[in-house]
């Protein structure tokens, strides 16, 4: 008898109580669990997860979830199999020219000017040329023994400096030298180099400045590649989700598009927040006449085809993450104002409210200490809801070409190249399926728990 | 009702004027124009262009200009597709979309309402839990994966429906329409269903079930007008982003609409296009507000009495 009379009185706050109801709310918790499980994993996992979105493999190809092959970083180094007839002299500019076989397009040029390393760029063909950071470029450089083995080794583990010497032998006249490039995938730049070394050197031009003789003539046919020497254990890789075309590996880029996308959806959707919590407390908070212009403001607002202008913004300037913030958040603070102005002036006759002011509380005061805790309920479900809409608005963009450009690809933008990518017989489909998924789970947690917790916050509710 | 009619009426020409105030400097506030081309113009020749197009002088008094000739009710020429007016090819482009979209909302209506009632009436049953389980899914699922989907299954697996095209009325119409519908259906199933619950709990109807009405009555009679409210008043921001939508949408399915227009003209700083797409755009969907707005009015008669 005694435990039912205490049972009765005791009480909890309002929050309290929305979390318990929400503990019973299997759905909402199914969501909880899915949105905690995606988002660990996206942020966690790439620290762990030994590869990289932007490192291509473009001899790979589209390969099916799973595929393994032998692990091209561990054994970085390859050893270039061409003698070089190297050039009269060090005193005039030099270059050298590494044609790469698979990638006939994909070169690197080493300059030099007085004996010094001028410029090392990798160029890709004519439309991108990347002068390379100058110390990550490494290499070992051997004399041949007659039969094409490494012989002495001249140069150990050299690093291409810029307005450094180049190490010795790399243009000693008449010198069979191998060339071999050791480089550690260790950022993005040095990326770029191992794919270009995973492949094969079939040529090295040797140009002098002044003297311009075509490269033909100075290109030595020898042989490929003479071996593989291993830097470390020999490892294979295994691609969990399979790659891309260029032979990415989906899984990670998966991940880091997940991370784009939690992130575009989060920060889009704080600022749409904290612009619609400011005006519509204020709004509701005043009431009257500052009320019907602020609310006949959002009215108009709300006519115009919003979505047109974000296209609009991301079509005609630079579409980066911050342009992106705030378009989206922009278009969104809208209804937030609605909900937030609507739930203060409900709150506003209040008597906590009236013993605010009775004690001298200041406006400003009544509106972020007093009013604003009341509004939180209806502000966290908008959030969670809003959330997946804004990462689906993202994925829209994206998809008719409009996406973020300035970082790696957000999920809608893999979706977008699964779908191009898929094939009449859709035979590359894990390149759809995947990254659709995971999006789809995160959305579907989202709306999950946004659902949960408008239900919790519902003081209707039996607990 | 009259009066906040008139009173809604006045904000239209306004939202308009703002409208396309900002989308006039937003375009000409970008960097690039129409006639920038990796091709260096001789300095003539982009005059010529200039002056033709009406694009000489200061921004503002080309504004004024603009304005003064979209009142007439020229859009003005497009600058990228020669020959060709922005009235002309906002003709020719607009029936697919609008056809498309018309389609995809009554789909998506039908669909939504009879699975919405359905929940609602046999609430806590598998069946509902199914059928609002479905709707989160169709709210998850993105149109573009949606579409492929589709499309996979009905024209390369069975070989029902055609691939993509438009054809007017006709099969071509189905699967982009049920792509673009599917989220808006399953938004419009979860208000019914929630609208609905709520109003059967009312005092109303338990007072006509106690008169002793059939369950059908009350439904049909008493209840779904109320119910439907939340899903009139979603119905305006439901109208702007299956515009939205459509521009997806008419991209998977191949359809000529304008949603792809706008896109190219906004890439090509098409200035006239951009204009002419954001104003019919502007207004379809104020005028649809508007009407969702009246229709809202009659069905629940304490709006307007306010005022």
């Amino acid at each position: 008898m005694q435990t039912e009379i205490k049972h009765v009185h005791k009480s909890y706050s309002p929050t309290r109580l929305a979390f318990m109801r929400l503990l019973r709310h299997h759905l909402a918790l199914f969501g909880l669990f899915l949105v905690v499980a995606v988002s660990l994993a996206v942020v966690i996992v790439p620290f762990f997860y030994g590869d990289s979105p932007k490192l291509t493999r473009v001899w790979l190809g589209a390969r099916s979830p799973g595929f393994t092959h032998p692990d091209c970083l561990s054994k970085n180094i390859f050893i270039i199999g061409e003698e070089v007839e190297t050039s009269p002299s060090l005193s005039d500019t030099e270059k050298l020219i590494y044609q790469t076989k698979n990638f006939s397009r994909q070169e690197i040029r080493i300059t030099t000017r007085r004996g010094k390393v001028n410029t090392i760029m990798l160029t890709d063909g004519a439309r991108h040329i990347e002068e390379l950071d100058t110390s990550t470029l490494k290499g070992d450089l051997f004399r041949s023994n007659d039969d094409g083995t490494a012989g002495v080794r001249l140069e150990q583990a050299f690093v291409l400096k810029k307005n450094a010497a180049p190490p010795r032998g790399l243009f000693e006249k008449g010198s069979r030298v191998l060339m071999m490039l050791l480089i550690k995938a260790d950022d993005e730049v040095t990326q770029n180099i191992v794919t270009l070394n995973n492949s094969i050197v079939t040529s090295i031009t040797v140009e002098q400045s002044n003297n311009k003789i075509s490269s033909e003539d100075l290109i030595i046919k020898g042989r490929d590649v003479i071996s593989v020497i291993s830097d470390g254990e020999e490892r294979s890789v295994t691609h969990l989700l399979g790659t891309d075309k260029l032979g990415r590996d989906l899984f990670i880029r998966i991940l880091y598009g997940g991370r784009i996308s939690l992130l575009v959806g989060i920060v889009a959707t704080l600022v749409s927040i904290v612009i619609g919590l400011s005006y519509g407390a204020v709004s509701g908070y005043f009431g009257g006449m500052v009320d019907s212009v602020m609310m006949r403001a959002v009215d108009v607002l709300y006519g115009l085809p919003f979505i047109f202008l974000v296209i609009l913004l991301m079509v005609l300037f630079d579409r980066s993450l911050i342009l992106f913030f705030v378009a989206l958040g922009l278009v969104q603070w809208l209804t937030v104002a609605r909900i937030v102005r609507g739930q203060i002036l409900s709150l506003r006759e209040s008597e906590f409210v009236e013993a605010a002011k009775m004690s001298g509380a200041s406006a400003r005061k009544i509106i972020f200490s007093h009013l604003r805790p009341h509004t939180i309920g209806p502000v966290i479900v908008y959030t969670t809801l809003t959330i997946p809409l804004i990462i689906l608005e993202e994925s829209f963009l994206a998809y008719i070409g409009l996406g973020i450009t300035n970082t790696s690809d957000s999920l809608g933008s893999l979706v977008e190249q699964g779908v191009r990518m898929l094939g009449d017989a859709g035979e590359n489909w894990w390149l759809l399926l995947c990254p659709a998924l995971t999006m789809i789970f995160i959305l579907f947690g989202m709306n999950c728990l946004g659902d949960g917790l408008r239900d919790s916050f519902d003081p209707k509710r039996a607990l | 009702m009259f009066r906040y009619l008139l009173r809604r009426l006045v904000f239209v020409p306004i939202i308009l004027f703002i409208l396309i105030t900002i989308t006039f400097f937003l375009v000409r506030m970008a960097p690039g124009g129409p006639f920038s081309s990796d091709r260096e113009l001789p300095p003539g020749v982009e005059e010529a262009l200039t002056k033709r197009y009406n694009l000489d002088g200061s921004v503002s008094s080309q504004y004024g200009r603009y304005l003064v000739r979209l009142v007439q009710g020229d859009l003005g020429p497009s600058l990228k597709q020669k020959d060709y007016s922005v009235n002309e090819i906002i003709a020719n482009h607009l029936p697919p979309s609008i056809l498309l979209g018309i389609t995809a909302l009554l789909i998506s209506l039908c669909a939504g309402v009879i699975a919405g009632l359905v929940s609602a009436l046999k609430s806590n049953s598998w069946l509902d839990y199914s059928t609002m389980a479905l709707a989160v899914i169709g709210i998850s699922l993105p149109v573009f994966v949606f579409g492929p989907l589709l499309q996979t299954l009905f024209s390369r697996v069975f070989h029902i429906l055609p691939v993509s095209g438009y054809r007017g009325i006709s099969l071509h119409l189905i699967l982009p329409a049920v792509t673009l519908g599917l989220p808006f259906a399953a938004r419009f199933a979860r208000l019914t269903r929630a609208g609905m619950l709520e109003i059967l709990s009312e005092d109303f109807i338990t007072t006509a079930r106690s008169k002793g009405l059939t369950e059908r009555t009350i439904v049909l009679r008493h209840a779904l007008k109320g119910a439907l409210l939340p899903v009139v008043s979603f119905l305006g921001p439901a109208i702007a982003s299956i515009t939205t939508g459509s521009l997806v949408v008419e991209k998977i399915f191949n359809i000529p609409g304008l949603g792809r227009e706008f896109v190219e003209s906004a890439l090509n700083r098409d200035y006239f296009m951009i204009m002419g797409t954001v104003i019919l755009y502007g207004t379809l969907i104020i005028i649809c507000n508007l009407a969702v707005d009246i229709v809202y009015g009659f069905l629940d008669p304490r709006v307007g009495n306010a005022d």
